[in-house]
């Protein structure tokens, strides 16, 4: 098993590392520059404000990295060889664990290292304390357990994204689907909880839960999205392999 | 013809004859519960229950028309000498159906008005339901019998005309498909009724050949009913009499060549369903929200708006996200499948890579092409059903946004396909344009004349709406960027098509 995923990790480590750098520079830099044109009331503000452009964009972050490496072993017909060698079950699960420890760091590690910048700049503080947001006493009297705590949820949401892009890459023939597919859906859902008017069932609301004012926001807030996503994946997954009759490895 | 009716009455049977009587009198039966009509005026109102009419008579003539449309087995219609001939006398035949259907109906109607007292007048008792369509039909008709006449009479018309109609269907487009216009119809004739802006529109609905009063009240609903009725008569009799000469010899032109691959590739059923949902969903969207519109223009203004430079605001950015990607995500899927696959088969009867990238091109072309008309529908229908009005001035608008949408999306496109065909991956073609519409959220004075999203009406100084660059300098920023990238990729296009 160690093997198998030390094996996986050759294989995508380098675009994983990548991106993680990528993302960290980008996120500790808009922490670091954005909060002047804002007024904060805590020092994580500066966080909050910084970050606030990867909430849209994280899909593509996890699922880039990693999900092309699937479609390629199926599109050149390495899975063939797997085959005899290493159970088809254990090989894709295997490969999804590595899959998902990578699409976890990505999304956790920039997230608390902006945050440690956020704490480290200690901007000035200027604005008038409104109590608007969720687990205020949190968010101002223990910044690092707020911000450690809501990065590795955000990591454990990043890991059902790039699920989605694995079923996709299980399945589907057409790379550009695979790698944009999670981003369609979470684009696509936020606009049409929003117009609906539930916008605080949006997957983005649980991955950003300050994104709304918190009278609206409740537990439902972050089961919602995250279900309607594992919801989708699971019809994803059985309409491709029942209704399609789609297969992972074709011979 | 004889055998032709017997065969119709048999097919119609005794059951639906039956529970339309037993339909008809408990709607006109419950009618008669609270009121004190007369008997005319009884028979008047059970005739134009609106109830009735719309979610119990309509449904059963089209039950009804069905399955007597189709055709019959071709050594009967041998018989008659020509199709021509067997269609015009099944027609005729068929108006058996709609003297069954209007007897049954006055039947159960005169039966559950007996024991009312007699009086043919207009009068009503205070606080009548029936009052308005009364005083409708009071224009019109001497009196409630009149009208009833007149009424059933229109009916048995309307019936003849869509038995005609489902014939027509089943023979051009099959049983399977017949059934789901008709249903299409059917729902188009309850949105008439329910909702309340499509009444502006000159649209003949099933509701409109059937039922007498939704011809009145509206200027020149009767001349559009009219026409409409009329055209469609003489469109079906003129299509079994002259078919087309594709029809008669059963086989059709097939476009040939590189571009007709790739435009069978692109133009999918799917695609174009995708493109409509989309303009559908975002008018409808832009039309049920805000405040109340004063004008035309201040709806092509809304419906076109966008998002605006140096800020961030996350519904108009994903709205403009989805409304400018939607076509670019079914090139980009089409490019993938089609265009890298690389097919040996496509190469091979090619006459040249630049004869490919010249198909792919038109192709791309003239699916982009298909968006702005939609939108130019959209603009038009969505301004007469939410701002009621679109006169010269919101049309003309309407025009110029349609033109900087297509320009946008166009060079969007290009954009795209440039970073395609210099990386060999459509995925960051898609990802640059991402990136594109981003950087409008750059609080910076250059960001204003940044082409992607610049269809945007708040990005752009319109003359009503004094906000953005200057539309003619908006205007020549989009196709100079488009002259560039045309160039650029006339240039590299072809030597990249098949990789270096």
């Amino acid at each position: 098993m160690f093997r198998l995923m030390k094996n996986e990790w050759k294989k995508i480590w380098i675009p994983v590392l990548l991106t993680l750098i990528v993302v960290t520079v980008a996120a500790c830099t808009m922490t670091a520059t954005i909060y002047p044109d804002y007024s904060l009331t805590y020092t994580l503000d500066a966080w909050e404000v910084g970050t606030e452009y990867l909430s849209l964009l994280y899909p593509l972050f996890v699922v880039l990295p990693v999900c092309w490496n699937l479609h390629q072993e199926r599109k050149n017909n390495f899975l063939v060889y797997v085959q005899p060698r290493v159970p088809m079950r254990k090989y894709l699960w295997v490969k999804w664990m590595v899959y998902a420890i990578s699409a976890f760091c990505i999304i956790t590690i920039p997230y608390i290292l902006s945050a440690v910048t956020a704490l480290r700049i200690d901007p000035h503080l200027d604005a008038l304390n409104m109590g608007n947001r969720i687990f205020e006493n949190t968010y101002s009297e223990n910044p690092v357990v707020y911000a450690v705590t809501l990065s590795v949820f955000r990591g454990l949401i990043g890991v059902l994204v790039m699920t989605m892009g694995f079923v996709l890459a299980m399945y589907c023939e057409n790379i550009f689907v695979v790698l944009t597919g999670p981003f369609l859906y979470t684009i696509l859902e936020n606009f049409v909880l929003a117009i609906l008017g539930v916008p605080q069932y949006r997957l983005v609301t649980a991955f950003d839960p300050n994104c709304l004012s918190p009278e609206v926001i409740t537990t439902m807030s972050f089961v919602a999205g995250p279900s309607l996503l594992a919801a989708v994946i699971i019809l994803l997954a059985i309409y491709f392999s029942k209704v399609k009759k789609e297969k992972v490895v074709k011979v | 013809m004889i055998p032709l009716i017997r065969k119709n009455i048999r097919l119609l049977g005794i059951g639906k004859n039956l529970l339309l009587f037993i339909g008809c009198f408990l709607f006109s039966f419950s009618s008669r519960g609270g009121t004190v009509l007369s008997f005319e005026q009884h028979l008047l109102s059970g005739t134009t229950d609106h109830y009735y009419l719309i979610f119990f008579l309509m449904p059963l003539i089209l039950l009804s028309c069905l399955p007597l449309a189709e055709d019959d087995p071709p050594y009967v219609i041998f018989r008659f000498g020509s199709y021509r001939h067997y269609f015009i006398r099944k027609w005729i035949s068929l108006g058996v159906l709609p003297a069954i259907l209007v007897l049954v109906q006055l039947a159960a109607i005169l039966l559950s008005g007996v024991g009312l007292p007699m009086e043919n007048t207009w009068r009503l008792p205070d606080g009548s339901l029936e009052a308005e369509l009364f005083e409708a039909l009071s224009q019109v008709f001497s009196s409630p019998l009149t009208a009833f006449a007149g009424c059933t009479g229109y009916l048995f018309l309307g019936i003849w005309l869509i038995s005609g109609l489902c014939m027509w269907l089943a023979h051009f487009a099959g049983h399977k498909h017949s059934v789901r216009i008709v249903v299409g119809l059917y729902v188009l004739s309850i949105l008439w009724v329910k909702v309340p802006g499509i009444h502006a529109f000159p649209i003949t609905g099933l509701n409109h050949l059937l039922i007498l009063h939704h011809n009145l009240g509206i200027p020149h609903r009767w001349l559009v009913t009219g026409i409409t009725a009329a055209l469609l008569a003489l469109f079906l009799i003129g299509s079994v009499c002259f078919p087309s000469k594709r029809k008669l010899l059963g086989k059709s032109q097939k476009r040939r060549g590189v571009q007709a691959y790739y435009q069978r590739a692109l133009f999918q059923k799917q695609d174009l369903m995708i493109l409509c949902g989309v303009v559908l969903g975002m008018t409808v969207y832009k039309g049920l929200s805000g405040p109340e519109l004063s004008s035309g223009q201040e709806w092509v203004y809304r419906l076109f708006s966008g998002h605006g430079t140096g800020s961030f605001h996350i519904l108009a950015f994903l709205e403009m996200l989805l409304v400018n990607t939607a076509p670019l995500y079914l090139i980009a899927v089409f490019a993938e499948a089609s265009v890298s696959e690389q097919s040996t088969f496509v190469s091979v009867r090619s006459n040249s890579r630049k004869e490919m990238f010249h198909g792919i091109l038109r192709t791309v072309i003239k699916f982009i092409a298909i968006y702005p008309v939609l939108w130019f529908l959209a603009g038009l229908t969505g301004g007469l059903i939410f701002a009621d009005r679109m006169d010269l001035i919101a049309i003309q608008f309407l025009v110029e946004c349609v033109a900087f949408k297509f320009l946008d999306i166009l060079l969007q496109t290009l954009v795209m396909l440039f970073c395609y065909l210099v990386t060999r991956q459509i995925t960051v073609g898609f990802l640059a344009i991402l990136a594109g519409n981003f950087l409008c959220v750059i609080p910076q004075n250059w960001v204003h004349y940044l082409p992607f999203g610049l269809s945007g009406t708040v990005r752009v100084d319109w003359d009503s709406f004094g906000m953005g660059i200057p539309a003619g300098m908006a205007m020549m920023i989009l196709i100079g960027c488009l002259a560039v990238t045309l160039s650029l990729l006339e240039l590299l296009g072809s030597n990249n098509l098949l990789g270096r």
